[in-house]
């Protein structure tokens, strides 16, 4: 009974997608620290994942959706915004950390309001 | 060690840079005047540049993707550009001719990068505060 309530596709993937979030941080910070570093090119979560996520969330696969991999890659499409050849637009990625930031707010409620339900199960509403 | 706070070290390393760029930038404009640096001659600029450092391997999963980099900066002396000549006999560095070497800092120049160096600080440290709210959030799971 109570495993049914964690082992929705929904529940695995918010698991999953917190992850991201949590790499996704990293890069920002680490496009952040190197905005003015010659020839710096800008990175972010592999755009393989969110089409993986969607495949293994279509098969209904929970032990698909546990063996996504989240990888950082070089954003190769980013234009450049200085003469060395740098990607980084400070904007941009101010923009893309409060983004990331919201959805890492999600992805936790989403994982919280599962355990809520279960406690509410257990005490029966009192 | 534990991550907690995604991103925190390369705020870190980015803060530390930025800040080593605004102390060359203060003793550059402390020093535009200088007519006689330590080793003869005017003062000369100090230039700093950036270049970044890859992270240890964070990603989860297979770890074949790319790793967030770290910022370092280095202290170089700008020796390639001289500065103006002033016509001042009187000045006790004057050469033969009555001219004074100045050192080649160009004051405007110095401010400009001050803002963006000062811009730049303020962005790693959104991103901070960014970082220590998502692990606040995720300490709350469940609550």
């Amino acid at each position: 009974m109570i495993e049914a309530l964690f082992e929705s596709n929904n529940y695995q993937a918010s698991k999953k997608l917190m992850d991201m979030t949590v790499l996704r941080q990293e890069a920002i910070a680490g496009n952040l620290a190197n905005a003015n570093t010659p020839g710096y090119k800008r990175v972010d979560i592999d755009s393989d994942f969110a089409a993986s996520l969607k495949d293994a969330l279509n098969g209904k696969s929970n032990e698909q959706i546990d063996n996504l991999t989240v990888n950082l890659a070089v954003d190769s499409l980013a234009p450049k915004t200085d003469a060395s050849g740098n990607t980084v637009d400070i904007e941009k990625e101010m923009v893309l950390l409060s983004e990331n930031q919201i959805q890492h707010q999600l992805e936790s409620r989403m994982i919280s309001g599962k355990m809520s339900r279960l406690r509410l199960a257990i005490k029966g509403g009192q | 060690m534990m991550r907690l706070v995604p991103g925190a070290d390369t705020t870190a390393s980015a803060l530390n840079a930025e800040r080593i760029k605004l102390e060359a930038i203060s003793q550059n404009i402390a020093n535009a005047n200088v007519t006689d640096a330590p080793g003869g001659g005017p003062y000369q600029r100090k230039e700093v540049v950036f270049e970044s450092i890859i992270n240890e391997a964070i990603s989860s999963g297979s770890g074949n993707g790319v790793n967030p980099s770290s910022v370092k900066a280095k202290i170089t002396t700008d020796s390639n550009n001289d500065g103006p000549q002033i016509y001042d006999p009187e000045h006790p560095h004057a050469d033969d001719a009555g001219y004074v070497q100045m050192p080649n800092v160009n004051i405007h120049e110095e401010m400009v990068n001050m803002i963006l160096a000062s811009r730049s600080y303020e962005a790693n440290l959104a991103a901070m505060k960014y970082g220590r709210r998502m692990a606040t959030q995720t300490l709350s799971i469940g609550r």
